[in-house]
């Protein structure tokens, strides 16, 4: 079978964000960057079932510049078999990101596609849905657990809903996004690296796709919260209780 | 001839294969002739599974193989540190050397004369006498130290866990032999020539003479035929002792002596490097089966005496946790004949996630076995394979992207120094040192108390130095531990670049983990600093005179030593003559020094739950209470955290304290 | 004009205070585009809801309910709304976040050809083209300002961020609207619910978290008296390594290094000296509140909120304090 992973480049998780001088972009130029925590875990459960059926085949998928080669690349250190790339430098709004995302899926034509549930960056939560969506394909939010039938014309997700855990089974192809419990990532090993350096990745000009129409959600500016404040001592539980009513966490 | 073979009667010797009838010389011959077949065989099979391993390493040079040998295969100088079975081993293996060296000049003696048509050579007279003599007492030293032996795994030592009844069956196949060897003699001595009176100067065979006096009654027919019987007895114990050589643990008689002339000279706590082109060309990295050992590392395991010494020693094993190094060495001899993968549920993650890398097993090994080193290549596998997993992947994860194992923000690692009037490395022209800070040291509030007390040593003593703030990033120790070599390189590279980039005369730290790493690995990748940790140079400071302490009342307290500074470095003295200055009275722990007990943070256990067995720092905070300090000092973050935390797990009012800051108590004008 | 359409899944009996919320979302959006808002209730409850959603202050209340709208999936739900959204389009169709608007709106958005934002905390100003909103990225570290471009977009909205309109004044009209036909979509099927357990909530999807620590001296001592905080604060219970150790909580309750990673918006530290091994797993939340009585513990550093006191008189104080203030 063949499974697709879609993945996205985002500032490494722990790094803190600064806003340009102008306040309409990103100051990313010391940050890192990885792959995207939530697609990561899609890529282990990629791996798990390509392990658990002993054959199927990995493409991860990203749409963006050069430098998300690096994350492809990380995803194929974990194993996945190869990669490709929609180039495309500068801004996209969600519903470009998942037609352009259709397209491909109508090349390659996988089983399944597996996203993470969010990107950390943005986190609008978006372009799975909508994939899902332009494909006509069902789809499963917040996987906690997947169990494909052993035909893989079929799967059962345990989704993490707001009023607990719920149960879907779902026809394939069908996309299906990570949520947190899903699985534990493996660590992208050092011969996987080596190993990566080699696998293919494919690069399609964004143009190829059709059209993907208008950009028509835009980011026009950013604003910090307010700086945190040093930290305080209160005197008394009174003035806690006080501080929190003030910050509004009560 | 010679003169005594005038005052006795007959020529003084013996018949060589007396009272042995043509069948059983035939039988002996037949015998030994199998016998080292198979044993050459067995040892063929070895050296052919060595040699699967990788090529890798430098080579010894002729003359420090012969020294080696001769400090620690013939002195058996490392043998005699453990106490009585250092001694039984000496023992055993002097008788053993002496007896052998009989038989060959016996042996010598009989085809020499034959092949030279000559009735005797050499063995007759004085040198018959003596040869017999020295037989005689070595024999009784064999004997000894079998039965030191036997009687220690009677007495079932708390520490053999794994001694197996392999073992106790080679003991007693040596002391058969070693008694039907002084039996056949006696039987000789009665029997032959018509007894005792013919060659009295037999009595320098003292124990045969000895056990003939007692056999006087005998007939003769009967004594020789006991004579034969025992004769042949010992004949084919021995053999069979022969042709088992290289299949038991016995294999050591040969191996070890060859490990201890060619094994690689390297610290433990300096680790093999991994060349990424070689990772790249082969896809091989870390050991997933034995030929992915190098050839050395492999015929080390070979030279492994099952003593058990190492797992003695091992935390890990001590606390309950499924590793013992000892084991895992002869699992991976085991299998080294075979192309099974090492891992599964004897080599488990379990099992080498359980190690401090604390160095003890190295330390104490008699042949010289590096199990740490088979550990950290078994570790690379499984990080080969993905398998880390939890918090321990969480923190390599967090130094290779925050730069310290927590995960704190890059940009605050020198928030510590802010007010403090430290410089950092751009601010000051070659200062006399560049303070290595650590992780610990940054970040953890209970180290940057460490950090904060060095600096007010530093600043009294007027020492121009400077750190490299923000610049500085984990040294990469616990990535390498964890058997991480990418995210190592990477780290360590990093740094040798920051801090070759400064001109500086020496490197400062108060973290024995980081000081290891830029000492004893960086040097490997092109690092060559003169680093020292904080206690060798507060010792300077104070012997030179730069730093001078108030005086105190005299505090009674004992000192952990850090792993990574007195086994791994030799460090021992400075960090208790500087104790001492401050007014300590350091009372020394059962297991101190290059003997310590580790703390168990070591090896990326920092960063590991552990939940199996007894706490290894709380064994060890047990350890120190019975110094009944009042204060507990410490050289390491790390063992400062887990001293403390065994600390409050029971309570106890006891001060844990670093070094750095009972010095700093004592500067001229600080708050007591 | 009305221009705002809220959507509200009504596949329960009860209206929950984040459709509240919606409504208020609406009365702000069509506040800033100078209409008013029309409500879609979607699913079995629809009927049984529309009396009391016509006090919201909408201009007319739909209700849209049939056999394959009766359990929620994000296919039937994304194509019902879409089918009634082309016979009435809406400038701007808002529902409040949830778990399913988090997954049928995007679909929707797709089915529809139209933009989207997510989870909103703000309206700036809505004009025929263009729609200005504020949603907050990275973890909520930073607030961004998103240009929806067209005459149609969807939105969701954090519930937080908006009041419930004041109910009572004139109410809405209620309209019954036919859902289409063959809606589900073959390829999904709803198995099961297990619902949450009505005790503490997750520690990692917990807004708020009471940590306990040494301090607190055990379960016969200061726990129970932070569990009760914690139940006042809805919040769930964590403990450090130090805790479990002694036995005093189970293993799940670990927050740090070797435990649980957690980032709450709000941290309540009790009893805890604040360990760089306990640091490594909430540095991240959001308020940080300790109370310890060592001024110099290590956690008043990273504490927004600090409070040197006895634990046994703060938290027992501070619950009563949370009790009577009607939280
Ligand atoms: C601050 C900010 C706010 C934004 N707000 C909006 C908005 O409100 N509405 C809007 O339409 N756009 C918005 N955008 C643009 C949007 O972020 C990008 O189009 C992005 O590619 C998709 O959204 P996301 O990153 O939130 O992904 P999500 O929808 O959160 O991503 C979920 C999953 O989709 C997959 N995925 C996402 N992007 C890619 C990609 N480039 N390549 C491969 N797979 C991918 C991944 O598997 C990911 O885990 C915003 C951009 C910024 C910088
Ligand atoms: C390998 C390893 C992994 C670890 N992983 C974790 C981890 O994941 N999570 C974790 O939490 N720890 C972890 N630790 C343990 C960590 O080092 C600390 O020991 C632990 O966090 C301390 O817990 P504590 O703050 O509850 O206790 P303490 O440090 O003893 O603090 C107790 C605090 O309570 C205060 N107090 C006492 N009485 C009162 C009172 N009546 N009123 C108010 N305040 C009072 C005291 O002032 C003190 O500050 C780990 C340690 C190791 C070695
Ligand atoms: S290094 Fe220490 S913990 Fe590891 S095996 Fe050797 S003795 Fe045991
Ligand atoms: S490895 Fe060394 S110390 Fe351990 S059992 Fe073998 S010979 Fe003894």
């Amino acid at each position: 079978m063949k499974l697709l992973v879609t993945l996205k480049r985002t500032p490494q998780r722990d790094a803190r964000i600064r806003i340009s001088e102008e306040g309409d972009a990103l100051d990313l130029d010391n940050v890192q960057f990885e792959v995207n925590p939530f697609d990561e875990l899609a890529v282990e459960e990629a791996l798990r079932i390509k392990e658990a059926r002993g054959e199927a085949e990995v493409v991860v998928v990203s749409v963006g510049a050069e430098e998300c080669e690096q994350q492809l690349v990380s995803a194929m250190a974990m194993g996945a078999d190869r990669a490709v790339r929609v180039h495309h430098d500068g801004e996209l709004d969600s519903l470009q990101v998942a037609k352009a995302l259709a397209a491909v899926v109508e090349r390659e034509e996988p089983d399944l596609v597996l996203s993470g549930k969010l990107a950390v960056d943005d986190e609008c939560g978006q372009v799975p849905a909508m994939l899902a969506g332009l494909l006509g394909w069902p789809q499963a939010s917040q996987a906690s657990d997947i169990e494909l039938s052993e035909d893989a014309s079929g799967a059962t997700v345990v989704c993490e809903v707001d009023a607990g855990l719920e149960t879907v089974s779902l026809a394939l192809p069908a996309v299906i996004m990570a949520d947190l419990r899903l699985n534990e990532p493996r660590y992208a090993s050092l011969p996987g690296i080596m190993k990566a350096k080699k696998k293919p990745i494919a690069t399609l000009g964004i143009e190829e796709l059709g059209d993907l129409g208008p950009a028509r959600s835009r980011v026009t500016g950013f604003r910090a919260l307010e700086d945190k404040p040093p930290g305080i001592k209160v005197g008394s539980v009174e003035e806690l209780v006080q501080a929190l009513e003030e910050k509004k966490l009560i | 001839m010679d003169k005594l073979n005038t005052i006795f009667a007959a020529t003084v010797t013996r018949e060589i294969l007396w009272n042995v009838p043509t069948w059983a010389r035939a039988l002996m011959y037949i015998l030994f002739l199998a016998a080292a077949v198979f044993c050459v065989l067995g040892i063929a099979r070895r050296v052919r599974s060595w040699r699967r391993g990788r090529e890798a390493g430098e080579a010894v040079s002729p003359g420090k193989a012969w020294r080696r040998l001769w400090r620690d295969a013939v002195l058996q100088v490392r043998i005699w540190r453990s106490g009585a079975a250092g001694l039984g081993h000496a023992l055993v293996f002097w008788g053993f050397l002496v007896l052998f060296l009989g038989t060959c000049i016996v042996a010598v003696e009989d085809y020499g004369s034959w092949l030279l048509g000559r009735e005797h050579l050499f063995f007759t007279g004085t040198f018959y006498l003596g040869v017999s003599f020295a037989l005689e007492v070595f024999g009784i030293f064999f004997l000894l130290g079998l039965v030191l032996a036997l009687s220690r795994r009677r007495s079932g030592e708390r520490l053999r866990p794994l001694s197996r009844p392999v073992d106790l069956a080679v003991l007693w196949l040596f002391l058969v032999i070693g008694l039907s060897g002084f039996a056949t003699e006696g039987l000789r001595i009665a029997a032959a020539g018509g007894g005792l009176e013919s060659h009295p100067f037999e009595r320098w065979s003292f124990v045969g003479w000895w056990l003939a006096t007692g056999l006087q009654g005998l007939e003769v027919n009967v004594l020789t035929s006991l004579h034969l019987g025992f004769w042949v007895g010992h004949m084919v114990l021995s053999m069979v002792f022969i042709a088992l050589i290289p299949y038991c643990k016995l294999r050591h008689i040969f191996f070890a002596p060859v490990n201890i002339a060619l094994r690689e000279d390297r610290k433990a706590g300096r680790y093999l490097g991994v060349s990424m082109e070689e990772v790249e060309e082969t896809g091989r990295y870390g050991a997933a089966v034995a030929s992915d050992f190098t050839r050395r590392q492999l015929m080390s395991f070979d030279a492994c005496t099952e003593c058990a010494r190492c797992q003695t020693v091992c935390p890990a094993t001590a606390t309950g946790k499924p590793l013992s190094p000892m084991k895992v060495v002869l699992d991976i001899a085991g299998s080294s004949e075979g192309g099974e993968s090492l891992h599964g549920d004897e080599i488990s993650p379990d099992v080498l996630w359980a190690c401090t890398s604390c160095g003890a097993c190295v330390e104490e090994c008699p042949v010289y076995i590096d199990q740490l080193g088979a550990i950290v290549d078994l570790r690379r596998h499984l990080v080969a394979e993905g398998e880390i997993r939890g918090s321990a992947q969480a923190a390599l994860r967090s130094v290779a992207a925050a730069g310290n194992p927590w995960g704190m923000p890059r940009e605050d690692r020198a928030d510590w120094a802010e007010g403090l009037g430290v410089p950092t490395i751009d601010e000051v022209d070659s200062p006399e040192l560049l303070f290595w800070i650590g992780c610990a040291g940054s970040y953890d509030r209970r180290s940057r108390k460490v950090t904060e007390a060095m600096v007010r040593i530093l600043q009294a003593a007027g020492v121009r130095f400077a750190i490299l703030g923000k610049g500085e990033c984990c040294t990469g120790d616990p990535a390498r531990r964890m058997g991480d070599e990418f995210t190592y390189n990477e780290l360590a590279g990093a740094n040798i670049e920051s801090l070759s980039a400064a001109t500086f005369e020496r490197v400062l730290t108060t973290c024995p983990h980081c000081f290891n790493a830029i000492r004893n690995e960086y040097p490997d990748l092109g690092g060559n600093y003169d680093v020292v940790h904080h206690s060798e140079f507060i010792e300077e400071l104070l012997a030179s005179g730069r730093l001078v302490l108030e005086d105190g009342a005299a505090v009674r307290g004992t000192l952990h030593d850090p792993c990574y500074l007195a086994r791994q470095n030799d460090v021992v003295e400075a960090p208790r003559s500087v104790l001492r200055s401050t007014g300590l009275d350091v009372v020394e722990p059962e297991q101190s020094g290059k003997e310590g007990f580790c703390c168990g943070a070591g090896g990326g256990r920092m960063w590991m739950e552990e939940d199996t067995g007894e706490r290894i720092n709380s064994e060890r905070w047990s350890q120190l209470q019975e110094t009944d300090p009042e204060t507990v000092a410490v050289g390491c973050p790390f063992c400062m955290t887990m001293m403390t935390d065994a600390r409050d797990a029971v309570d106890s009012p006891v001060e844990v304290k670093d070094i750095a800051e009972l010095v700093a108590e004592r500067l001229p004008g600080s708050p007591a | 004009m009305t221009d705002t359409l809220i959507i509200i899944q009504a596949t329960s009996n009860e209206l929950s205070k984040s459709d509240l919320a919606a409504a208020g979302f609406g009365r702000e959006a069509a506040a800033a585009s100078g209409g008013s808002f029309d409500i879609l209730l979607l699913g079995p409850s629809a009927a049984a809801l529309s009396a009391e959603v016509a006090g919201l202050g909408g201009g007319t209340v739909f209700t849209m309910s049939s056999a394959e709208l009766e359990v929620y999936t994000a296919e039937a739900f994304a194509a019902a709304a879409a089918a009634f959204l082309s016979g009435h389009p809406y400038r701007l169709t808002a529902a409040a976040t949830s778990s399913a608007t988090k997954e049928y709106f995007p679909r929707l958005a797709a089915l529809l050809d139209v933009p989207m934002a997510s989870d909103v905390l703000k309206v700036e100003s809505v004009d025929p083209q263009k729609a200005v909103l504020t949603r907050a990225v990275f973890v909520g570290n930073l607030l961004a300002t998103v240009e929806l471009e067209a005459p149609q977009a969807l939105v969701t909205c954090r519930s937080s961020e908006f009041a419930p309109p004041a109910s009572g004044g004139e109410s809405s009209a209620v309209e019954p609207v036919d859902a289409p036909t063959a809606l589900a979509s073959p390829g999904k099927v709803f198995v099961g619910l297990e619902a949450a357990s009505s005790d503490r909530p997750d520690l990692k999807e917990a807004d708020i978290i009471v940590s306990v620590g040494r301090g607190t001296r055990g379960p016969d001592e200061g726990i129970p008296l932070c569990e009760r905080l914690a139940d006042v604060l809805g919040a769930a219970l964590g403990a450090t390594r130090a805790v479990v150790d002694a036995g005093w909580l189970a293993n799940e309750f670990q927050i740090g290094q070797t435990g649980k990673i957690v980032a709450p918006e709000v941290y309540v530290a009790i009893g805890l000296s604040g360990s760089i091994q306990h640091l490594a797993g909430m540095r991240n939340s959001k308020t940080i509140v300790a109370i310890n009585k060592d001024p110099e513990a290590p956690i008043f550093e990273v504490a927004d909120l600090g409070l040197v006191a006895d634990l046994f008189d703060a938290v027992p104080e501070l619950t009563a304090a949370l009790e009577s203030r009607g939280g």
